[in-house]
């Protein structure tokens, strides 16, 4: 083989090479049953590559467990439920295209997944123009609404209302706000602002970075240059652990208050100790007591071998395909009215955070927990409270 | 004069971060013409080299780190670009970029998604002139410059420096005079590849360690090398500097995302305007014509 003939052997090889590792291949398709017009057959939209990637795969575990349940009891409508699964890479674009492909190609009765704000809205858009439902699963409050669109994600109000008061009673009244630069974070932020300002605290600085950013200095310089009483992030992903640390190095850490998204259970394993005793408010926890919950944990570390804190994102699919699943069987059907309208009433009961309901404007509300971050990564549950039903500012999707 | 003094730190640690990944892109660029688009991966392979050897202690492993990062780079250049220089530019651009997301991915495959953290040696911070500031970046922005300081007396000041220059400026003659091109070849993507490591390594205790955490900093340092000269060797440390008082001060008085933004528009123009990239030295079209030399060296 001559010299030339070598050298495209090996880039046809690292082409198809670097096309397998992309993963720009088809989609999979998880059960072997044909479908048949009772078949639930759900599009799952998990972003495993990309940005995104960590909050991804928390979303295909939970929502893989969740439907190993389903099925191990029966499936609905007496069949397995099928599973075509692709990955948008948290990328707009593919967030139309790949929705559109499962709806017109594969003929999927539900789309379920994809994790940033744009991401939803796209696959939200052509959930409402082809009328087949839609639920997302990531905590924040979605930049989309329409009628088949039934978000099981934690409100951004349910995150703020019960934390913001007591951290301004514990360390003070001014506050730091930092995120990342998209949509949840400026959503979250704006509704953090409104409570704060309502009790009598001000903003002292407010900051945003495009996502990605590894060189946090010039913010933590503004931030500690503004003096704050306490900060709150909604810095996401590996940007969390840069900014952990660089603040702790330093020494913001040590001078004042600090919650917020940023040390939620996703990254735990980057920001170790740097937390411990820190305290934010979530819906899930694996520390959570229940029969439901302890089976769950049980099964996540056992399938996965996980030892790290369990995401909330986990919980919220492995939860919420229950919940369509339950919705399906009682319309009798998979057809997208008759399933919207049993999902508009149903609720789950005893499940991994307790019981949930959709509220009026289609948000999904449960028990909300502050959790105590303690060492070895357990977010123990030290005060309870009621998610508020209204929705505040912002209602997004009132009927 | 607080502001003032964090700013000058922000500049000085983010410029001895940046001078080498720098210094390692444009010699890899100068030596072999290669536009390494993987240089952010080298970087995330340091970190994470970091954290997977957690349990040596943190200056000896930053040794190992760089020999491993010396061997990948060696591998690297033998395995896969030495076949390909004949085929041109294209080639070389080409496999880097299959490397990258070779690295990538792999890392991916063996650490996965959740960001790593590497603990810091040296904790606490350092009172200059009023101003709190980390002492460990200000450890390693010394250790960088001390570095690229030695590779540039060791460029400018000895024999393998001079081969290495000679083998720069013309390859075929420096080959004729006895230099083994393949030696000083692989030698120099090597060190580029190790000081790309090493930085990672460096930056390791600042970063959530991800898979993707070497993206961000592969364009500064492609905006260094252009500022600097393309193809000059000590050039990308001076566009280094112009990148990261460009970066600090545009983050510091402006919003993020808008800096950003504003940054690399400022930096497509400066290339733009002055595509042979800058110098301190006076520009070559407005110094006079040269006038012969006497044999003593004063003008005739």
């Amino acid at each position: 083989m001559n010299r030339s003939r070598r050298l495209s052997t090996a880039t046809v090889i690292l082409t198809a090479t670097a096309l397998v590792l992309t993963g720009c291949g088809a989609a999979s398709t998880s059960a072997q049953a044909p479908s048949s017009g009772k078949t639930l057959k759900i599009g799952l939209i998990a972003p495993v590559t990309g940005p995104a990637v960590q909050e991804g795969l928390a979303l295909q575990r939970g929502f893989e467990l969740g439907v190993k349940k389903i099925n191990e009891a029966g499936g609905v409508l007496g069949h397995p439920v099928e599973v075509v699964t692709v990955d948008d890479q948290a990328n707009a674009s593919k967030s139309t295209q790949l929705p559109q492909r499962l709806v017109a190609q594969d003929k999927v009765d539900y789309l379920f997944g994809t994790i940033p704000g744009d991401t939803t809205a796209a696959v939200g858009k052509v959930s409402q123009a082809s009328k087949v439902p839609f639920s997302s699963v990531v905590l924040g409050d979605a930049s989309f609404c329409g009628p088949y669109f039934y978000p099981f994600g934690e409100p951004d109000l349910t995150m703020l209302d019960v934390i913001v008061p007591q951290m301004m009673n514990k360390y003070g009244k001014q506050v730091a706000m930092v995120g990342n630069d998209y949509v949840f974070p400026r959503g979250y932020m704006a509704k953090a602002r409104t409570i704060v300002e309502a009790a009598g605290g001000s903003v002292s600085v407010e900051e945003y970075s495009p996502l990605g950013t590894a060189d946090w200095q010039p913010v933590v310089n503004k931030l500690s240059a503004a003096k704050p009483d306490w900060i709150l992030s909604a810095v996401v992903g590996g940007d969390a652990t840069s900014l952990v640390s660089q603040a702790d190095q330093a020494g913001l850490l040590h001078a004042t208050g600090f919650s917020g998204v940023s040390i939620m259970q996703d990254y735990y394993p980057g920001l170790t100790t740097r937390i411990d005793g820190m305290q934010l408010p979530g819906r899930y926890s694996d520390q959570l007591t229940g029969q439901a919950n302890s089976e769950f944990v049980q099964n996540y570390r056992k399938t996965y071998d996980f030892a790290a804190p369990i995401p909330g994102v986990a919980a919220n699919a492995y939860e919420g395909v229950q919940m369509v699943a339950r919705a399906v069987e009682k319309a009798g059907s998979t057809d997208a009215d008759a399933v919207t309208a049993a999902l508009s009433g149903a609720t789950i009961e005893n499940g991994v955070f307790g019981s949930g309901h959709f509220t009026k404007d289609r948000r999904f509300v449960t028990e909300m927990h502050l959790l105590d971050i303690q060492p070895g990564g357990k977010y123990s549950p030290v005060q309870s409270y009621k998610a508020p039903e209204d929705a505040g500012n912002g209602a997004q999707c009132a009927s | 004069m607080e502001s003032l003094v964090s700013l000058l730190l922000s500049i000085f640690t983010l410029f001895g971060f940046y001078s080498l990944l720098a210094f390692g892109l444009g010699i890899i660029f100068g030596q072999l013409g290669v536009v390494n688009v993987a240089h952010g991966e080298f970087v995330m392979v340091g970190a994470f080299l970091m954290y997977a050897m957690a349990g040596i202690p943190f200056w000896p492993r930053l040794l190992v780190v760089v020999l491993l990062g010396l061997a990948l780079g060696v591998i690297t250049e033998r395995l896969v670009l030495s076949r390909l220089y004949a085929r041109g530019f294209l080639a070389t651009l080409l496999a880097m970029w299959g490397v990258g997301i070779v690295l990538r991915q792999g890392a991916d495959a063996v650490f996965g998604s959740t960001p790593a953290s590497v603990a810091a040696p040296i904790s606490g911070t350092l009172d200059v002139l009023g101003v709190q500031y980390p002492l460990y970046r200000l450890v390693i922005t010394v250790i960088a410059l001390a570095v690229v300081g030695c590779g540039l007396l060791l460029l400018y000041r000895s024999n393998l420096g001079m081969r290495i220059r000679a083998t720069v400026d013309n390859r075929t003659m420096a080959s004729l005079l006895g230099i083994p091109p393949t030696l000083i070849i692989t030698g120099t993507f090597a060190t580029g590849t190790g000081f790309a490591v090493l930085a990672g390594a460096l930056q390791s205790p600042m970063l959530g360690v991800t898979p993707g955490v070497g993206v961000s900093f592969l364009a500064p340092a492609f905006f260094a090398v252009l500022i600097g000269r393309p193809g000059s060797l000590s050039g990308p440390i001076f566009g280094a500097l112009v990148v990261a008082i460009l970066s600090t001060l545009l983050r510091t008085y402006l919003n993020e995302t808008v800096a950003q933004l504003i940054l690399f528009a400022l930096l497509i123009i400066l290339i733009a305007v002055r595509p042979n990239g800058l110098s301190w030295r006076k520009p070559q079209w407005k110094i006079a014509p040269a006038v012969p030399a006497t044999r003593n060296g004063a003008p005739a």
